[in-house]
């Protein structure tokens, strides 16, 4: 007895809590109801709807996995035209990795990390609604065009010259372009709101050593998509502006490249292959542990292996391009990383076998847990091929055959889908009020893993009996069909396996307030007691395992005994706490449900689309409306310091604003910069690279070149519109009384950056440069968009800045807007800057 | 309002986990951008007689620098990490960021090892195709 109250006099919060506080908590964070549901950004919901559409995906792109398959079962079939086939398997292969795989996880991202750190959302709500929003219309439109033969036929890498206008005349190409240019935008903005939600919306005590495994990788997911995504973006914005426009970017007549475009897709596209493994193993590293019913072994080495393998995976673009005639040098260098790689992956695997071997009793053979030892067998064999096709003889024989086509669904649907799915199983119970059928999951099981042997494994074989992939049909003589008949009957099982899966999800899932309470026994904080507000109180967390420490924690948590028990501002809120340790530093009002964010998703899609089927002026109308509900929706955020430091328990009072670096606005903008450098490097690398492909087309005298007091000129304007910036910072008026200086010298500062850019091209354009003309041209008027891409983003955040001020909401202590703006301002500078002495000075000095 | 100075532990302590958690790596990224980058440059753009030997002196003045850094942070991560300072931090966190900053090291020197090796073994500008 006094034990016990003991223990509840430390709690930070007392019994009895005051009445009605759980009943305005659910209040705050109803769900909309009737259509206006849509409008909702709580992440259970958006989370849930996230993952539906995703999973809506996979159905669909293996349906088309199935027609492909159907297609290939004998020889000479013609079920399906070859321009058809061609269509099939780009959409199949895109759909599954941009459409399915990475916004899978990133909604696995939203729907269980506030879950597993107790908070009440992630920081930025209305973002990731967006980022579903944008991605499940502009998914959708693209999904839809292989119905209507627009599909793009140029495979899910898209090489050019095969996808430039003389080989792919028509808009086909341009939807995957513009379509997955756009995905990958709602792909970052989902990353942004990850980490900082990893960072800073952990519960007190959850220290980074205690973090869950998950959080790790999808920290490292989340890095990785910032870091590599730009690099096939600012590919994409290459590839449609040379459809379009004709800058010779990729044409070798003129001074460009095809190989530049396979350098930065695969800059992207390897880490993409980790990008997606690495959350589905910290989902398995979340799963073992609770099968095997005691924590993990060898959580430090986990967390290494995944910053290792995030960083390593890096280094491999080139083990995709060894057929391309690079020196074997080269080649040693990029063999090497790519077994580099193999070590942390390694140490995964064992110490996943070793938590296994070591469980108490015995590793429980559930649903989920079949899953994750199917998954083990999978992708340890996805991995040996990966080793083979590493080593570069062996590459040159398989290559492009099938043989790759089974290591890498090896690797995907071992590394990913398999975990997936004990994903599915194992959390189920967490959201729905029944779990799923047992007995149907190992239906569900056996049918998948036995298809899916069946159906790949013989494709080894046909690889190296050297049937390419690709391919529409085949001959007779070949002697492939067997093996294919074979695998399409595996194919089929896969489907049947789905199906199964689908049936139970009918049968036994129902949404609902509060699942059951923790039916595996597992020691994370998503089987705490919760309702749409996540859970009652914020608890204090003391190990990995709090649910296993601290065995009346889930009790206290509902009692409101924790952290923040109730909504002290009125409106829904957070709790931000220090990067390391987790202590608590203020508390976020965050937004509501909303439309804004809804209509910006559609425009921005239409925005897209339309300028995909070339109608411009509606494209640009749905553009302008675009940036103007983003507009409306931002405007609401920066709520200011309305109330002052609240309550949150054991005698914390903590600000509900703040400003400067320990904001996670602040954080979000710095993310940003992130990709924004990334995207920028990206673009020096292809300067780089294409002079060295072509010399020739650089100038070879100071003659074509413009007057150097242009760059001058506009590197002192950069300059000073950044300073205008930080004087601007520093005439922040006190609340209430607002006087002209601080939007005048906004003004200035967005405008004098305008005028520089203007001076950096313009001076080119004078001196008879035209990006039509060689890839120099190209190169140099690219640098220019790029640049001028952020000027116009600083130009309309101003004009915000401005309004804000006339409205009466910016001063010296609600200045948030106005900190993030001139962050952008600085690194805008930063990188003209850079821009400057490349285009200016490289061709100077290489005289 | 709730300024970052009231927080004097905020940004150091953002260094201190980004140089823990990506220091060692980044290391190696350096390493690599340098020895590949330099690669191609002097094969693509310079190719001349003399590549050979300046390719082999190059990758090995990279390596043995990448190397030295790598085990300044196995051997002494205190150098580089300022957490002792950091009265506030408490020991569990101090270990750990220390022993993973060991570990990504010792995984990046072996990464740094593999890759810098190549040069030796194999001639400068050679394509085998
Ligand atoms: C589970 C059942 C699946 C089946 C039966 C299947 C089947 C196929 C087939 C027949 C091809 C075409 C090979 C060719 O013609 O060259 C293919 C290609 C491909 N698949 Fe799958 N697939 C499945 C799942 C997945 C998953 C889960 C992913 C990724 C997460 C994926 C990614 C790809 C990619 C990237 C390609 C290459 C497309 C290209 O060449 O451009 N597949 N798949
Ligand atoms: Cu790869």
């Amino acid at each position: 007895m006094t034990n016990t109250t003991e223990k509840q006099a430390a709690l930070p919060n007392s019994l009895p809590r005051p009445p009605g506080e759980k009943e305005e908590l659910l209040r705050i964070w109803e769900t909309p109801s009737g259509w206006r549901w849509i409008t909702a950004v709580n992440n259970t919901v958006v989370g849930l709807l996230y993952l539906g559409a995703a999973f809506a995906f996979f159905v669909l792109a293996g349906l088309l996995a199935l027609v492909m398959r159907t297609q290939l079962a004998i020889p000479e079939n013609d079920l399906v035209s070859q321009d058809l086939y061609n269509q099939i398997f780009t959409v199949h292969g895109t759909t599954m990795m941009f459409l399915f795989a990475v916004p899978a996880m990133e909604a696995l991202g939203v729907l269980l990390l506030p879950q597993m750190l107790a908070a009440r959302d992630l920081p930025f709500p209305r973002l990731s609604a967006f980022a579903v929003w944008a991605y499940i219309i502009g998914g959708g439109v693209f999904f839809s065009t292989v119905f209507y033969g627009l599909a793009p036929k140029g495979g899910w890498f898209m090489y050019p010259p095969l996808t430039l206008t003389e080989y792919s005349p028509g808009d086909n190409a341009d939807f995957w372009l513009l379509g997955i240019g756009f995905i990958e935008i709602s792909a970052i903005a989902g990353a942004i709101e990850i980490i900082v939600g990893i960072l800073r919306t952990r519960p007190p005590g959850m220290s980074l050593d205690k973090l869950p495994i998950f959080g790790w990788s999808m920290l490292v997911f989340a890095g990785m998509i910032v870091v590599a995504f730009p690099a096939v973006i600012l590919a994409t914005m290459y590839l449609e502006i040379e459809r379009s426009f004709g800058w010779p970017f990729f044409t070798a007549a003129q001074g460009g490249d095809p190989l530049l475009w396979q350098h930065l897709f695969w800059f992207f596209g390897h880490p993409e292959v980790y990008i997606i493994f690495l959350p589905a193993a910290g989902l398995v590293s979340m799963i073992v542990p609770t099968m095997a019913r005691r924590p993990l072994i060898g959580y430090r080495l986990i967390v290494v292996a995944l910053i290792a393998t995030g960083f390593f995976s890096f280094g491999l673009w080139v083990h995709h391009m060894f057929a391309t005639g690079i020196p074997s040098l080269s080649m040693a260098f990029f063999s090497a990383a790519s077994m580099t790689v193999a070590v942390p992956s390694g140490i995964q695997i064992f110490s996943w076998i070793a938590t296994i071997a070591a469980a108490k009793d015995r590793f429980r053979l559930t649903t989920p847990g079949l899953f994750v030892l199917g998954m083990l067998f999978i992708f340890t064999i996805g991995g040996l091929t990966g080793i083979m096709v590493a080593m570069v003889p062996f590459d040159w024989q398989a290559h492009d055959t099938y043989f790759i086509v089974a290591h890498l669904h090896y690797v995907l649907v071992g590394g990913m889908v398999f975990p997936l799915f004990a994903t599915f199983y194992y959390w189920a119970p967490m959201l729905s009020t029944r779990m799923l059928s047992e007995r149907l999951g190992k239906w569900c099981f056996w049918l998948i893993f036995i298809g899916f042997n069946v159906a790949f494994m013989p494709m080894h074989i046909s690889g190296l009996l050297g049937m390419p992939r690709r391919i529409w049909t085949y001959s007779e003589a070949s002697g492939w069909g067997p093996y294919n008949l074979i695998s399409t009957l595996g194919a089929y099982l896969i489907g049947a396996g789905v199906l199964v899966f689908i049936v139970d999800l009918i049968r036994n899932f129902r949404v609902g307030q509060g699942g059951q309470l923790n039916p595996w026994q597992a020691g994370t904080l998503e089987w705490l007691s919760a309702d749409l507000y996540s859970t009652r109180s914020i608890p204090q967390v003391s190990s990995r395992e709090p649910l296993w420490t601290q065995p009346d924690l889930s009790e206290e948590v509902d009692s409101g005994q924790h952290y923040l028990p109730n909504a002290p501002t009125g409106a829904r809120e957070t709790l931000v706490t220090s990067v390391i340790e987790a202590k608590p530093q203020y508390v976020i009002q965050m937004p509501g449900n909303g439309w804004a964010h809804v209509l910006a998703a559609v425009f921005t899609a239409a925005c897209f689309l339309l300028l995909t089927i070339k109608v411009v002026a509606p494209a640009l109308v749905c553009g302008v409306l675009a940036i103007l509900c983003g507009l409306a929706w931002v405007w609401e955020l920066d709520k200011g310091p309305g109330k002052g430091p609240v309550d949150i328990g054991a005698g914390i009072e903590l600000p509900v604003y703040v400003s400067g670096p320990i904001g996670h606005g602040w954080w979000a903008m710095v993310i940003l910069m992130v990709v924004a450098g990334s995207l920028y490097l990206s673009y020096l690398f292809s300067y780089l690279y294409l002079w060295t492909v072509a010399p020739k087309v650089w100038p070879s005298d100071a003659g074509g070149l413009p007057d150097l007091k242009w760059p001058a000129l506009s590197a002192l304007l950069f300059t000073a519109g950044a300073a205008f910036f930080a004087v601007a910072r520093r005439t922040l008026p006190a609340p209430g009384h607002p006087h002209l200086g601080t939007p005048l010298l906004v003004l200035l500062g967005a405008l004098s950056s305008i005028l520089a850019v203007y001076l950096a091209v313009g001076c080119h354009w004078q001196a008879g440069l035209r990006p039509t003309v060689s890839s120099y041209g190209a190169m140099v008027y690219t640098d220019g968009i790029l640049t001028g891409q952020l000027v116009f983003t600083v130009l309309i955040m101003s004009l915000f800045v401005i309004a804000r001020h006339f409205t009466g909401k910016l001063d010296r202590v609600r200045c948030a807007t106005l900190e993030n703006t001139a962050l952008l301002v600085y690194y805008t500078a930063a990188q003209a800057l850079v821009g400057l002495v490349v285009i200016h000075g490289f061709p100077r000095m290489i005289l | 309002m709730m300024k970052a100075s009231k927080n004097p532990s905020s940004k150091q302590a953002v260094g201190t986990v980004l140089i823990a958690l990506i220091g060692p790596l980044t290391i190696w990224a350096l390493h690599f951008s340098v020895v590949y980058g330099a690669h191609h440059l002097v094969c693509a753009a310079l190719a001349g007689n003399y590549v050979g030997f300046g390719m082999q002196t190059t990758v090995s003045v990279a390596t043995v620098a990448a190397l030295l850094a790598l085990l300044l942070l196995i051997v002494k991560p205190d150098v580089v990490l300022r957490m002792k300072r950091d009265e506030a931090m408490p020991k569990n966190s101090r270990l750990f960021l220390t022993d993973v900053m060991r570990l990504l090291a010792l995984l990046s020197l072996f990464g740094v090892l593999w890759a810098g090796s190549a040069a030796f073994f194999f001639p400068a500008c050679m394509s085998l195709v």
